[in-house]
């Protein structure tokens, strides 16, 4: 019963996204921008990665 | 591409897809100033009668009327400015007042459990609008490893996105500056409206 309801929920979410359009701008643009570079990347350990940016941040915020 | 390997292996929707897209998109106006093969392809988008469809034929038809050069330097004014731009598009400032404060730790520890990085070549703390609208695209698509749930999505967007982007985008679009980016502040602000609002429906308990 959880499940069916929450079937229900998501074809509202899906339906309400259908009306607002997205489609309008999205799809147009989609392969164009989407092709552009991310300016995140993975870190393949999944480790943070403590660049030197990253080291002076943390020296200058003394959380 | 291991981006599409996730993609094929979990069927995400065609409405999530466009999620992504409009995600992606709004990055690539906001990252940097805009190329011109970026404004071309704004300039052929048509738009409808949607208020989202409107902004963004009116964005199509300033990409294919103005000048590209001015279009640049419309983002230096309001980005980057001499000293600092018209805008602060960092979710720091508009949290705190300030850059580089708790708001951003807080995202580097949530993008640290997910497993991601800022771009070697990109030098704008990760808090800015661009870096998190890749990261929702990133997450909706699987690009992070593995497709990230919709309660997931939501949780990082009400945390880093919701508190400030919707008046961001509104100041983008009331900005002294702002001619191009005006509609796309539009657009954003409604976007991130509907996000919001999806997200409430899309949560099952």
């Amino acid at each position: 019963m959880e499940t069916k309801k929450q079937g229900v929920k998501q074809d509202g979410r899906r339906d309400f996204l259908k009306l607002s359009a997205l489609g309008a701008v999205a799809g147009a643009v989609g392969t164009a921008s989407v092709a552009e570079a991310s300016e995140i990347k993975t870190v393949s350990s999944g480790d943070y990665q403590e660049t030197d940016h990253v080291k002076s941040f943390y020296a200058s915020a003394r959380f | 591409m291991s981006n599409m390997n996730a993609n094929a292996e979990h069927k995400i929707d065609d409405e999530d897809i466009l999620r992504a897209e409009l995600y992606s998109f709004l990055a690539a106006l906001l990252r940097v100033e805009p190329q011109d093969n970026l404004l071309v392809s704004v300039s052929q988008i048509s738009g409808d009668d949607t208020p989202i469809g409107k902004a963004t034929g009116t964005l199509s038809y300033l990409a294919k009327e103005m000048d590209a050069a001015t279009i640049r330097s419309e983002y230096v004014d309001l980005f980057i400015g001499v000293g600092r731009g018209e805008l602060l598009p960092y979710c720091s400032y508009y949290l705190t007042g300030f850059l580089n404060e708790k708001p951003l730790a807080n995202l580097r520890q949530d993008m640290a459990s997910i497993g991601i990085a800022r771009a070697e070549n990109v030098k704008d703390p990760e808090d800015h609008i661009a870096s998190l609208c890749d990261m929702m695209a990133g997450l909706i698509l699987g690009n992070f490893g593995r497709p990230y749930s919709l309660q997931e999505q939501a949780t990082f967007f009400k945390k880093h996105i919701a508190p400030w982007a919707g008046l961001f985008f509104a100041d983008l679009e009331a900005a002294k500056s702002a001619v191009f980016y005006a509609p796309v502040g539009t657009i954003g602000r409604i976007f991130m409206d509907i996000e919001s609002q999806a997200f409430d429906m899309g949560e099952s308990r």
